[in-house]
């Protein structure tokens, strides 16, 4: 008896773990990848959690797009683990497939089709796709339907493919940088749909970006990627007020690192070259007061928002 | 901007692994010409196999500097009309008048003989960028066009005494149509492309020679313009693996209707058709019928027919932003079946085209009178060239590179093949002692065989052990 109870509540714990599994949609553990002698990821762990619109920002180089392909399984990994909804991404099934929508940066796939062609043989795959969504969407984008995808403008791509990811009604978009070729009323418009399923659908979103200020529109969390490591993920409100730019005399930067010191630079031009002063990024706990040290004569603080930080960090 | 620049930036249009390839198989055959020096009897004809090699350097490197002509026009670069000449005028001194004059130095032929048969190889690997695609086709056969035409005493031949006269006036008249169509293509917008718009412009840059001979797309008309027009959609989904992929991969791969099927077939059957209405009027060319039967026939055209399925793999295994990542997250066909849809769906096609070709070919070659030994080597080549394109293909879905070295072997052993097999049958045919085992051709393909077997093997078995078949090839 005792034994049969043990196991079942084994099942149970592993099915818990299952769905666990499951209700994560993306999963990278110590990613590492190489591309011709050079690290491109170096042991990127990541989550991204269930509803959440993970933004993730680097530099041009820093391994975004290596980064989601590794993560979808398009790409194989030197190291580490990456997995979808729990499952192995080099091995996903297609109960999980077709929940996926994946936007590749400067798309070109199918390039000789239509518009609404291509729309509607890509569409035949998926089971729950939203042909009213497309048909809508078309109109209120002002896409032309017979037009061949390689005669659009990148814009007008970028919005097309970006129907085509949302009419299967994933539960998990993946989008490389899909606002570069947007005009800004386009690019709102791509917010407002991707803030519009993540509220309304429980969508999971990754997007890469360079423009900080989309980050601050519609990401819930965010991810910094520099030179293939990830050296921040976190709740965007998290970051607002946690981090300062302290600029310190040579006499205070020499007692050492300051509390919670993240980065230090020695100024390199102007006459703070001259006095030898220093630059350091500092971050405080939530709630917490900032060190003694920026109080003290001759030491100017500087509250970041996202994009100073990113500056700061990846300059 | 000078001379030397347009050089380079006119090889840089091409893949590094291409342009050494050619520079190789140039070399390899100016070494023969310059061995053949020694022969007695050869005359000119020892310019041949440096001729070939040549004509490989104008068609798919020295054209290409119409692609620079454009791009340095748009960037407003000045000077560069007459860099571009006299880049073009430096390239004609050094490979057509230096060795035309080593030629007569040699006592081979006399200066104007050689040049003006280098210079008609120029003029007509010029053209062969600067026609449509469909008229690109046909050029490939003019050479033994060219020969049938002299068997019927209308052309003189390159030993004859009227060549000189001739040869000039055919380079200066292909030469005008190369200049008409060339200044034309500089006008012509990247966008725009027609039905008249030449073949450097539609071969993919950093692809050339490659892209050119396989762009089966363009040449076929299987290209962007007009395919969704003719696509045939229905039943390509989930359902159909085989079916859908050939829509995923495009171009010609792409299901049409009959009629325009008929088209694309029409570019490979109707230069044939041209040679063998030729043959079939006036004096018996069994000789020439028979080398170019087996060089373009039992080769030359199943390779390139071949090589459109690897060409394609390469395209879609090697672009993050295309085809490839949106079939890997495709639902509706496992991996099993995606791995078997994809190599049937790229291969099919041309497996398909190369056996309406062969029957084709061994029909003529039957009318024709061909023996027994020209259908042993018809078969002998098509299927090497069947063999070829598959293991390329394998190579490329298994992410397993064929070796170099073994590549070398490969092609070198190919080329050799390629030359030796149609002339030993010639020879045979003239009463010559020559055969395949008394000329080691035996042996040779047998090495070729036991090579692509091997590369077979070793390609499947990685194809098999990838986690899936769509995984971009990123190293």
């Amino acid at each position: 008896m005792n034994a049969v109870s043990m196991s079942l509540s084994a099942e149970s714990v592993r099915d818990e773990i299952a769905a666990d599994a499951e209700t994560t949609p993306l999963r990278a553990l110590g990613l590492s990848k190489n591309y011709a002698g050079r690290r491109v990821l170096d042991g990127v762990s990541l989550t991204l959690e269930p509803g959440s619109v993970l933004g993730l920002i680097g530099r041009n180089g820093a391994g975004k797009s290596t980064l989601m392909r590794a993560l979808l399984g398009l790409i194989e990994v030197d190291q580490g683990r990456a997995e979808v909804f729990g499952e192995p991404a080099l091995a996903l099934g297609d109960r999980f497939k077709a929940q996926i929508g994946y936007v590749p940066q400067q798309p070109d796939a199918l390039a000789w089709m239509g518009v609404a062609q291509m729309l509607d043989f890509v569409g035949r795959f998926y089971p729950a796709w939203d042909k009213a969504f497309v048909d809508a969407t078309l109109t209120r984008w002002q896409l032309p339907r017979k037009t061949t995808l390689a005669k659009l403008s990148p814009g007008e791509r970028q919005r097309v493919e970006l129907i085509r990811a949302i009419a299967p009604r994933p539960r998990l978009l993946v989008l490389d940088e899909p606002a570069a070729a947007l005009d800004p009323v386009a690019r709102r418009d791509l917010l407002r749909e991707l803030a519009l399923r993540a509220n309304d659908d429980g969508t999971s979103v990754i997007f890469s970006t360079h423009i900080v200020s989309d980050l601050e529109r519609v990401a819930s969390d965010i991810a910094f990627l520099h030179e293939g490591r990830l050296l921040l993920q976190a709740p965007i409100d998290d970051l607002k007020e946690r981090f300062a730019r302290v600029s310190l005399p040579a006499a205070i930067a020499a007692r050492g690192a300051l509390p919670g010191e993240i980065h230090r630079r020695v100024h390199s031009g102007g006459a703070a070259v001259l006095t030898g002063a220093v630059s350091v990024v500092i971050e405080r706990a939530v709630g917490a007061d900032w060190p003694n040290v920026v109080h003290e004569p001759g030491v100017r603080h500087d509250i970041l928002g996202l994009e100073d930080l990113f500056v700061e960090i990846a300059a | 901007m000078n001379a030397l620049t347009v050089w380079k930036a006119a090889s840089a249009t091409i893949d590094a692994p291409q342009r050494r390839f050619m520079a190789a198989l140039w070399g390899l055959l100016t070494l023969a010409s310059i061995a053949f020096l020694q022969a007695r009897g050869m005359g000119v004809f020892v310019v041949m196999p440096y001729a070939f090699g040549m004509a490989f350097w104008w068609a798919f490197v020295a054209a290409r500097a119409l692609l620079v002509q454009r791009d340095a026009r748009s960037l407003c670069i000045p000077g560069v009309d007459q860099t571009i000449v006299a880049s073009l005028l430096l390239q004609y001194a050094l490979s057509v008048l230096l060795p035309a004059a080593l030629l007569a130095l040699a006592g081979k032929a006399d200066f104007q003989r050689g040049a003006a048969f280098l210079s008609c190889i120029v003029t007509l690997s010029l053209l062969f960028q600067a026609l449509p695609r469909y008229l690109g086709a046909f050029l490939a056969i003019l050479p033994a066009c060219m020969q049938i035409l002299h068997s019927h005493g209308l052309i003189p031949g390159l030993s004859e005494p009227g060549f000189v006269s001739f040869g000039w006036s055919f380079a200066a008249l292909t030469m005008a149509i190369v200049v008409w169509r060339w200044v034309a293509a500089l006008d012509t917008q990247p966008d725009c492309a027609s039905w008249t718009t030449p073949l450097v412009l539609q071969a993919p840059r950093k692809v050339g020679m490659g892209a050119t001979l396989n762009n089966w797309d363009a040449l076929v008309g299987a290209d962007r313009n007009g395919l969704s027009r003719l696509a045939l959609l229905d039943g390509a989904d989930r359902r159909s693996a085989v079916h859908a992929l050939r829509v995923w991969l495009g171009g010609a791969f792409v299901p049409v209707g009959a009629q325009a099927r008929f088209g694309q077939v029409a570019i490979v059957v109707l230069p044939m058709l041209v040679v063998v209405a030729l043959s079939l009027i006036g004096r018996n060319t069994a000789s020439s019928w028979t080398f170019f039967v087996v060089f373009v026939g039992g080769a030359l055209f199943p390779l390139m027919i071949m090589s459109v399925a690897p060409a394609r793999l390469q395209r879609l295994h090697t672009d993050a932003s295309g085809e490839l990542s949106l079939l890997a997250l495709l639902p509706g066909i496992d991996s099993a079946t995606a791995k078997r849809a994809l190599l049937t769906a790229a291969l099919g096609l041309p497996i398909k085209a190369l056996g309406l070709f062969y029957a084709f070919v061994v029909a003529t070659t039957v009318m024709m009178r061909g023996d027994g030994a020209t259908l042993l080597a018809l078969t002998i080549g098509a299927l090497a060239a069947l063999a070829f394109g598959t293991v390329l293909s394998l190579s490329i879905v298994a992410a397993r590179p064929v070796p170099r070295a073994a590549m070398l072997l490969i092609c070198s052993l190919g080329l050799v093949l390629l030359f030796a097999t149609p002339i030993a049958l010639v020879a045979g045919e003239q009463g010559h002692a020559l055969d395949f085992a008394s000329n080691g051709l035996l042996a040779g393909w047998l090495t070729l065989y036991a090579m692509l077997a091997w590369l077979l093997v070793r390609g499947h078995g990685a194809y098999l052990r990838r986690p899936h078949a769509f995984l971009l090839n990123d190293r």
